[in-house]
């Protein structure tokens, strides 16, 4: 039996290991978004059935104020009864990154490493590691993508490589203690000069 | 008990020996009469004598007990040549049948069976579905190829590993036609006991083998590889050849990097992992290891490159910088001292192009001079031998380089059957002599990289041996 985590489930789990999230909580009425909501924010439903929320058109982002984002989760809870919603502070824009998981049949856990969007889709510019991954390994990975330019500081945008580093070693650590996970994807995540910050997560666990 | 007597039997038991010359149990016969040190025991019931040899009707009457048996029987005979020796206490056997797991479900019994009487009686089993082992240093040859119709390698330092059997014998035929010497081959076929794993763990120790070339279309135990690949690569250089690249994440994946994995993606990912060299191809593979077992690590950028063919000297440059590696143009010194021994139209700046004027005695002076300058870490010499001052003595100064430069020199021939004899007399001295430029980039290639495995390996250690 498969089972997906809920994003804010997911957020969680990388939050115990260290992994850095935007601030979120799960609501299930417009009452329950604090009047200090931080802004920009973020609401997306939250449901185990709901793997793909962008495309059945349940997420709203850029959200100024805390009637909108009160007003976003009402709408949000209408259209999708018996679901809660996730409220979040919009992260701040960084070079995006992904960092995946898949259960390999014969290599057991791997973990993969790329540049986002099209670099990723169209160019498949991703490597990959056997978990568990050594410091040394995770260094290579940044260093073997084709993107790699983009994480040495191109045009200006600076990205702390080393938090990446952690990023993958943390990952690779969150696997080997919670090896029912078959596919994990953190995507996108924000590379930036302070850090990284996770901004979707999926979670499939095999029980 | 390791598996030293799997390579180095001191008798051998051939079951299904034939008179016919046509038939796979008397070209096994065959090869291993040719040059195996054991004592051979043909095994028939129906008939007395075979090629000079008293034959036995059973593995019972052979007057010893054998170190291996060769069975050259069908699959459901084998199992019972191979139960029969493991109840008479054989260590090893190797079984050529196919006709196993890969055929169906009846086949799949068969196999099981095989494993079964291994677990029980102790006996270890190559194969099935392979054809052996080939050790030119012991003469121990399981294979059913008769030698006029293919080449078997002399005696070397690579050891070759490899899952498919018509793989391993066309590229023997291959390397014996360029002089390439092998320590050993091994075809592990359906792998129902002896793997991969085992049989590196065996080369790891072995003292001809100075690389290692494995194919696979699958890992057999992933886990255990993980363990011992550090030791290995520590010890000697290890390439993969990966067939059988289909996507691994077909199955309708729920998210991006289920759809993007692939399974070369992760075995190529593992293979950087554990330190072994990734190949493209089987050229890439065999003379990888050539250039591996023979050359120290690569531990710079910098290559020098020495020619008389300024043409060769650019093409080369051009694919060593695609390669990251760079051509410095050599210092002012480094150049005064060249000057001194080239016609004064020669370019001593980088390629060092001595042209057409070249002499054998050119040829070892701007070695030397490359060897000892500060200005590269690697040499590429274009040794070519069509030019008018070049003579035999030119394989004399190749050969001295070859074994005593301080800095790993990789050395190209291009042309026909006249460099190509100089090319396969320098191989037969144990210079892994290359056939094109981008041989050469690529041996070039391989040898940086395994000084970073090496370094990563050594990291590894102390970072274990610190915790």
């Amino acid at each position: 039996m498969r089972k997906v985590l809920t994003e804010f489930e997911g957020k969680q789990l990388l939050k115990r290991y260290g992994i850095r999230v935007p601030w979120g909580i799960e609501v299930s009425s417009p009452d329950e978004v604090p009047d200090d909501v931080p802004l920009p924010a973020a609401v997306k439903v939250s449901s185990r059935e709901i793997l793909h929320k962008t495309d059945v058109g349940g997420v709203k982002l850029n959200l100024n104020s805390v009637e909108e984002v009160r007003k976003a989760v009402s709408e949000i809870l209408q259209k999708f009864p018996g679901a809660r919603a996730l409220v979040e502070a919009m992260a701040k824009p960084g070079i995006e990154i992904i960092v995946g998981v898949i259960k390999d049949q014969t290599f057991g856990h791997a973990i993969m490493f790329g540049l986002g969007g099209i670099f990723t889709e169209v160019l498949k510019d991703v490597t990959f590691r056997v978990i568990p991954i050594s410091r040394v390994d995770a260094e290579e990975m940044l260093t073997e993508i084709k993107g790699r330019k983009l994480l040495e500081g191109f045009r200006g945008m600076k990205v702390d490589r080393e938090a990446i580093v952690d990023l993958l070693l943390s990952v690779s650590r969150l696997v080997e203690e919670n090896p029912g996970i078959v596919e994990m994807d953190l995507n996108p995540v924000f590379a930036r000069e302070d850090g990284v910050e996770v901004v979707d997560v999926k979670v499939i666990l095999e029980e | 008990m390791g598996l030293e007597r799997l390579f180095d039997p001191r008798s051998i038991a051939v079951v299904g020996a034939s008179r016919n010359p046509r038939k796979a149990g008397n070209i096994v016969l065959r090869n291993l009469l040719e040059g195996s040190r054991a004592r051979i025991y043909p095994v028939n019931p129906k008939a007395e004598e075979i090629l000079g040899l008293r034959a036995y009707p059973d593995l019972a009457s052979v007057p010893e007990r054998v170190d291996l048996v060769i069975s050259v029987v069908p699959a459901a005979p084998s199992v019972e040549v191979v139960r029969q020796a493991g109840e008479l206490g054989i260590p090893f056997a190797v079984v050529l049948a196919g006709g196993f797991r890969e055929t169906g479900p009846e086949g799949a019994r068969l196999e099981e069976e095989l494993r079964r009487i291994a677990k029980r009686t102790g006996i270890r089993i190559v194969g099935p579905n392979c054809v052996g082992i080939y050790v030119p240093r012991t003469g121990l040859n399981t294979i059913f190829i008769p030698r006029e119709k293919a080449g078997y390698p002399p005696g070397g330092r690579i050891a070759f590993v490899t899952q498919s059997g018509a793989m391993g014998v066309l590229l023997m035929d291959r390397a014996s036609r360029e002089g390439w010497g092998f320590s050993a081959f091994v075809n592990l076929g359906n792998r129902v006991d002896i793997t991969e794993v085992e049989v590196l763990e065996y080369l790891a120790g072995d003292e001809e083998t100075r690389s290692i070339a494995l194919y696979l279309e699958s890992m057999a135990d992933v886990a255990s590889l993980r363990d011992l690949a550090p030791r290995i690569v520590g010890e000697k250089p290890l390439l993969l050849l990966k067939g059988g690249r289909t996507s691994a994440g077909n199955r309708a994946a729920a998210s991006h990097t289920g759809a993007m994995a692939t399974n070369v993606g992760i075995a190529r990912g593992f293979s950087r992992q554990m330190g072994i060299h990734w190949v493209e191809d089987e050229m890439e593979m065999l003379l990888g290891a050539q250039v591996l077992a023979s050359q120290r690590p690569l531990e710079g950028d910098r290559i020098g490159i020495v020619t008389s063919a300024g043409g060769a000297g650019v093409v080369a440059s051009d694919l060593l910088e695609a390669a990251g590696f760079s051509v410095p143009e050599l210092s002012a010194e480094t150049q005064e001292r060249l000057r001194e021994v080239l016609v004064p139209f020669a370019s001593p700046r980088n390629p060092v192009d001595m042209t057409a004027e070249a002499t054998d005695e050119q040829y070892d002076r701007v070695i030397g001079i490359l060897q000892e300058s500060g200005d590269v870490d690697g040499l590429l010499v274009f040794a070519l031998p069509q030019t008018a001052f070049i003579t035999e003595a030119l394989e004399g100064v190749i050969k001295r380089w070859h074994e005593e430069g301080p800095k790993p020199t990789v050395f190209v021939t291009i042309g026909g059957d006249y460099s190509a004899s100089m090319k396969r007399r320098l191989r037969a001295a144990g210079v892994p002599v290359l056939d094109d430029i981008a041989s050469g980039v690529a041996a070039l290639r391989l040898l940086r990289e395994r000084h970073a495995f090496l370094s990563k390996v050594k990291r590894s250690r102390a970072y274990s041996g610190a915790k």
